[in-house]
């Protein structure tokens, strides 16, 4: 992908997240679509540009948001890298492991921001933040994200397969 | 050396970024502000984007709400299905243009209520993650906002502004972990700070256990952080335990405001905090 697409890729979660995501929330936890291009990110490209893509839109969601410039930042990156682990020690991941693969990259993310809220605003105790925030919003991002990741990758993996076919009659 | 970083590129990345990142919130802890030249830079962009956004959504719901009309237009008798669809359509809209004259009305009277200046904002976007409670307004400098700025809704009050910009602002809720304004209990008139917890959920922080409160007990803002005008409401006790256990009593606070839905706020213009400076003046 380009450069100039991947910063209106990151720009358009952004504003889908701040404007329209919030009407879809249940009980007030919304779905994380960030980590969503960060795992879908770390998968298919690997271990270093998935924490760069996490990490990318981790600074753009801290700059938008107001909260502490790093927070998303930090959580972004450990979905990415998370998910890079799993795209190189898994062969060909079936939806089963995307399945597991998400909500543990998720639930990393999740409990990241966790640790950095309770150490920079004293806010959230452990037990309740992981229940009331984590668990919950962790659950909605892979129930509304794992069809999402599964068309962008198989899209992604056919437009390169293609991309592959016609390199080699060119050749 | 350098073999060693190469075979170990990974982890070396890996661990160069999360010290880097922690040194940049580190800059930061205490609720020190910083990277604000970059943030305003950004709003510059952002923003704009999120106020079209924003104004795409609400044309989108009023279609939702136009095909609802419509579809239950249908089940009318074939005569009427004609007229019926236009009406139901048009009464789609003045519907929902009514609801949103009665909101700023609403807004109006709390203004005249409260005897503060006050200038009507639109909510134009919400933080994106799950962990603050604060929103984007499409009002800024240019319109008398500025930094720590009261957010009023008609049930009372939402929040207070943080970041100012020419055009727009960002502020948190009172829920938001960030937030804290004086309040006192309407019944027993004891004074005391209503903190964020995050999730929807405020508390009373240092509630000796000499201090009565109670279950169903209503907070107003005192004034005395020159921020909210005194006497609105601002929450509800909802639980009240720890009695007799340790220094504090612990006190759950409900917002009286509705914040999961806020379309339209009322924020005090810059003349405000001179006049409610001025009122506490003997």
């Amino acid at each position: 992908m380009k450069k100039a697409n991947i910063l209106a890729l990151f720009l358009l979660v952004l504003v889908v997240q701040v404007v329209f995501v919030p009407h879809v929330s249940i009980g007030g936890i919304q779905p994380d679509l960030p980590f969503l291009v960060a795992y879908a990110a770390g998968v298919h490209w690997g271990f270093l540009r998935g924490m760069a893509a996490g990490t990318g839109l981790g600074l753009l969601v801290d700059v938008a948001g107001g909260a502490a410039v790093g927070l998303s930042a930090m959580s972004g990156m450990m979905v990415g890298a998370a998910a890079g682990l799993l795209g190189g020690h898994v062969f060909r991941p079936t939806p089963a492991v995307h399945a597991g693969g998400l909500f543990g990259s998720v639930l990393l993310g999740g409990m990241t921001t966790l640790v950095l809220v309770q150490l920079l605003y004293s806010a959230y105790e452990w037990l309740d933040g992981m229940r009331a925030v984590v668990l919950p919003q962790t659950l909605y991002t892979v129930a509304v994200g794992l069809p999402a990741v599964l068309v962008f990758l198989n899209r992604i993996e056919k437009a390169e397969r293609s991309r592959k076919t016609r390199e080699e009659d060119a050749a | 050396m350098l073999s060693f970083l190469a075979r170990h590129k990974n982890p070396v990345l890996f661990g160069l970024a999360v010290v880097s990142i922690l040194l940049v919130l580190s800059a930061q802890a205490g609720g020190r502000r910083a990277f604000e030249t970059i943030r305003r830079g950004a709003a510059v962009l952002l923003v704009p984007l999120e106020q079209g956004g924003s104004v795409l959504w609400r044309a989108a719901a009023g279609r939702v709400e136009e095909v609802r009309e419509l579809a239950g237009a249908r089940r009318e008798n074939d005569r009427l299905r004609l007229e019926v669809r236009r009406l139901e359509a048009e009464l789609a809209r003045a519907g929902e243009s009514e609801r949103e004259a009665e909101r700023l009305a609403a807004l109006v009277h709390l203004a005249r209520q409260t005897s503060v200046p006050t200038v009507p904002a639109r909510v134009v976007a919400r933080h994106p993650t799950n962990w603050f409670n604060a929103v984007t307004i499409d009002r800024g400098e240019m319109h008398g906002v500025e930094r720590e700025a009261a957010l009023l809704v008609p049930s009372g009050v939402a929040g207070r502004v943080v970041t100012v910009r020419a055009g727009s602002a960002d502020a948190i809720l009172i829920t938001d972990p960030r937030s804290a304004i004086a309040v006192r209990n309407a019944r027993t008139r004891d004074e005391a700070i209503m903190e964020g917890r995050g999730r929807g959920r405020c508390r009373l922080a240092y509630v000796g256990q000499g201090q009565e409160v109670r279950e169903g007990d209503l907070l107003i803002t005192s004034g005395m952080d020159e921020i909210f005008p005194p006497g609105l409401p601002a929450g509800k006790v909802v639980r009240v335990s720890g009695k007799g256990v340790g220094l504090f009593q612990e006190v759950e606070v409900e917002p009286v405001a509705r914040l999961q839905a806020l379309d339209e706020v009322a924020v005090t213009r810059r003349e405000a905090r001179g006049k409610m400076q001025g009122e506490k003046k003997p």
